[in-house]
């Protein structure tokens, strides 16, 4: 039997270089997979196992809310019902200096929530809103940061197909986490209002006030009843659904997935290539999951088989380190990956480490898939290969360096690390509402 | 050989469908059973079963499409840096490398199935179910991965945009 290090190393180092090389992260587990089980699981045979271990983890029920998030997330772009909701926020908010960053900010986290999609919403916000405040004289870092910060949120707010993912692989209890999830996101939400403000205050020429025409009360609260409350109810009644009990998340994903097409049906805009549109868009990010998905139950298989996952929990563990210094290393280790790879991949590889390495510290699982979360979420966004920085740089108007995308992530990045020391004094904030969990 | 093209797109298409019906069945099979146990009524178990396999049978089937779409997420870092002409090359070879990995994988597949046949093995859940049909999957879809990425091998596409950053 080889050292765990050497186990560890060989493993881990296959899969990174595999995916540094340029191969698809799916097929980088596969081929780890493929040599792996050749080399601790008997070989040829090891193979055929990798394969049977496919199939017993996509075979599985706690999978199910992912493609259904997804399919709502996408309906609720294709039918045109998030940009209601949203041209409805920026009704409603008239005239305030800033304006359009706090359009940005509440309708795009709404807008990001409702959608389940950072990615996609990103893509939407940004290539809507950042011309439209650059005409408006903006600087563009005030249109490209809120833009990047909530798009991040979706991660963390129900429903989030990430958390789903999460939850399963580290056999935690899903609805809690995506429970838990509620108040850490409207904190960050509050945060970046925040932060609009002060940048606001501190330069007026960022983001200048201009005049709009003037909107009587009875046209604000009809939006407010038309386009609002119906959109945000569907979330409402995903969270009612898994709190009080009712619903399992899946069962509660595809009720949100079918309210939502209640409403595309209501509000008339569900058109036959809406619906083909939103069933590809759902498939091509669930065929993409859950492919990686697929070679998971194997490599989390031979880290346990080759001894490395104990191997490392024992060696980290022997340092005696606090749990705070555990918990920064857990995460500075989660950012440093978040520089050059996807979130599905990083928590594939660190969930078999990280998760029993928490609870021999004596963590809240749930509270620490929150952290984990937050962490994918800065990772996202961190210079300077954080995926939505290449989203937005794709779909900013010509002309924007990704200097400028850099600048304008940087305070939002902040907020998120603030809510992280924020979640490790007052950890009821992510735990609180799990505990009411029927 | 037109035929046989005109014959491998409609097979490709017509797995992708039964993948995006798998998915819209996925809520519908879920809605139903709710509604049966709020009715009163014991839900059928099959419809449990036939979302767990359904989410098999999509992954699988719909797989070869992404391919072809450049669906699968990977990431440009080295492909970013190099010059177009070896850009040309290396890609190629990386896409050899993914299509060897899926043959393997297609050949343990077929291996798989005919032990599934030879010992008639069932999965057992709420029904006995024939494991062939499921494991059947495996070397149809790794084999038409591997053709697939073979395409980007010899074919005029590259399977790289040579653009920094974590592809999807």
């Amino acid at each position: 039997m080889i050292e765990w290090y050497w186990a560890m190393a060989f493993l881990l180092g296959m899969v990174v270089a595999m995916m540094v090389m340029g191969l698809p992260i799916a097929l980088a587990f596969l081929g780890a997979n493929i040599v792996g089980a050749w080399v601790f699981m008997g070989g040829g045979n090891g193979i055929i196992q990798v394969l049977s271990n496919g199939f017993g983890s996509l075979s599985s029920f706690g999978l199910v809310p992912i493609p259904l998030f997804l399919l709502m997330g996408e309906l609720f772009f294709r039918t045109g019902l998030g940009m209601r909701m949203f041209n409805a926020i920026d009704l409603l908010l008239g005239k305030v200096p800033g304006r359009l960053s706090y359009v940005t900010v509440i309708g795009g986290t709404g807008f990001a929530t409702v959608s389940g999609s950072s990615m996609g919403s990103t893509a939407l916000l940004g290539s809507v809103m950042v011309p439209e405040m650059v005409r408006r004289g903006y600087k563009k870092h005030m249109a490209i940061g809120p833009i990047l910060g909530t798009g991040g949120l979706a991660i963390i707010i129900p429903p989030s197909a990430l958390a789903v993912l999460l939850a399963t692989l580290a056999k935690i209890d899903i609805g809690a986490l995506l429970v838990a999830g509620i108040i850490p996101g409207l904190v960050l939400a509050l945060l970046y209002i925040a932060t609009v403000w002060l940048q606001t205050r501190l330069d007026p020429s960022a983001a200048p006030s201009y005049d709009v025409p003037p909107v009587p009360w009875s046209t604000k609260l009809k939006a407010l009843f038309t386009d609002v409350i119906p959109m945000v109810a569907v979330m409402a009644l995903i969270v009612a659904m898994l709190l009080t009990g009712w619903a399992t998340p899946s069962e509660s994903a595809a009720f949100g997935a079918l309210a939502v097409i209640v409403l595309g049906l209501v509000y008339r805009c569900l058109s036959w290539k809406a619906w083909l549109a939103s069933v590809e868009g759902a498939l091509k990010v669930t065929l993409m999951a859950f492919l990686i998905v697929f070679g998971s139950a194997t490599f989390s298989q031979l880290l346990a088989f080759s001894g490395a996952s104990s191997g490392l929990i024992q060696w980290a563990t022997s340092f005696d380190l606090s749990p705070i210094m555990m918990l920064l290393a857990i995460f500075m280790v989660l950012l440093v990956l978040g520089t050059f790879m996807e979130q599905i991949s990083i928590m594939l590889l660190t969930v078999p480490f990280f998760f029993p390495l928490a609870q021999s510290m004596g963590f809240d699982l749930i509270w620490f898939g929150i952290v984990v979360l937050l962490a994918l979420e800065i990772s996202f966004s961190t210079p300077p290969l954080g995926l939505l920085l290449f989203v937005m740089k794709g779909v900013a108007p010509a002309g924007t360096t990704m200097r400028e995308i850099y600048v304008a992530a940087i305070p939002y990045i902040l907020c998120s690390m603030l809510l992280v020391g924020l979640l490790i004094a007052f950890p009821w904030l992510a735990t609180w509402l799990p505990s009411y969990l029927g | 050989m037109r035929t046989l093209q005109w014959l491998y797109e409609k097979f490709l298409q017509s797995m992708l469908v039964i993948a995006g019906v798998a998915l819209v069945w996925l809520m519908v099979a879920v809605v139903l059973s709710v509604l049966q146990r709020n009715l009163g009524m014991q839900s059928w178990a099959w419809l449990f079963l036939s979302t767990e396999y359904g989410m098999f049978y999509l992954t699988l089937l719909g797989a070869p499409w992404l391919v072809r779409h450049r669906g699968h997420v990977h990431i440009e870092l080295i492909t970013a840096s190099l010059p177009k002409p070896v850009l040309n090359g290396y890609s190629r070879f990386i896409a050899l490398l993914a299509a060897l990995i899926c043959a393997i994988l297609a050949f343990k597949g077929y291996e798989l199935v005919m032990m599934n046949l030879e010992r008639g093995d069932m999965d057992v859940r709420a029904y006995f179910f024939p494991t062939w049909m499921l494991s059947i999957a495996f070397p149809v879809s790794f084999g038409l991965m591997t053709i697939e990425f073979l395409r980007f091998v010899i074919g005029k596409e590259l399977l790289h945009t040579g653009v920094a950053g974590v592809n999807e």
